[in-house]
């Protein structure tokens, strides 16, 4: 059975791009969401087996929602991986607390995006 | 990163063209940034909109092979958040960026 993943990103070319590659290489089924708020209404809905969730969002941004998806029952057992392209030294604060499954960085290459995460969850 | 050889060249190219007037007017937000200095404006919120629109431009340029764009997407992002009062310097800056990223896009169209 596919694997399903949401992608949690305010950027419409980031989410297509990463969406692209999941579906057509790993041929992953993937769900999208624009926000934090959008993002956890998706997931309890959806289960899906990870979520990607970009860091830097207005309103709600990464590590709130994060915390958000663990507060509730129904999405604190999903992993996920953290999307960003602060990678800065002084920037790892921002999810240095944060008991994800992974950081990746951004720019991703869409190639290579689907084994990270597979490396990163054990699903080879 | 992405290469032409690759299985998702051609969605990616057509993903490019539809997201470049988006890529455009991050670039356009920088050189507005540019110019507020220039006019020796405050520059508080053109400095936040620029720190934003580089952040968001580091992030993506790489993912469609133009690593070059995110390399200097990200120091414009750092130069915006940790601008030193010198104007002058900081618009200066912004604008040799924001040509190469205008020559970065146009190579890629």
């Amino acid at each position: 059975m596919a694997r399903r993943i949401l992608i949690i990103d305010d950027e419409s070319d980031i989410r297509e791009v990463a969406a692209l590659s999941l579906e057509t290489l790993a041929g992953w089924e993937v769900m999208v969401a624009s926000s934090g708020a959008q993002g956890l209404a998706r997931a309890a809905t959806y289960q899906p087996d990870a979520i990607l969730l970009d860091v830097m969002m207005p309103g709600m941004d990464g590590p709130t929602t994060f915390k958000e998806l663990r507060k509730n029952p129904t999405t604190a057992h999903i992993p996920v991986l953290l999307l960003t392209a602060k990678v800065q030294a002084s920037d790892q604060h921002l999810f240095a607390n944060l008991e994800v499954a992974a950081v990746l960085t951004k720019p991703f290459d869409p190639l290579t995006l689907s084994n990270q995460v597979a490396n990163v969850l054990g699903w080879q | 990163m992405a290469s032409q050889a690759n299985p998702l060249a051609e969605i990616m190219n057509r993903l490019w063209a539809t997201h470049l007037p988006e890529l455009e007017a991050r670039v356009t937000v920088l050189e507005t940034c540019a110019q507020t200095l220039r006019n020796d404006e405050e520059p508080a919120t053109a400095l936040k909109e620029a720190a934003s629109a580089a952040h968001k431009l580091a992030g993506v340029l790489g993912t469609f092979g133009l690593q070059r764009g995110t390399d200097i997407a990200r120091s414009a992002e750092l130069a915006c958040d940790n601008f030193s009062g010198d104007k002058a310097a900081l618009a200066q800056s912004l604008e040799a960026i924001t040509n190469e990223l205008r020559t970065l896009l146009a190579s890629k169209a």
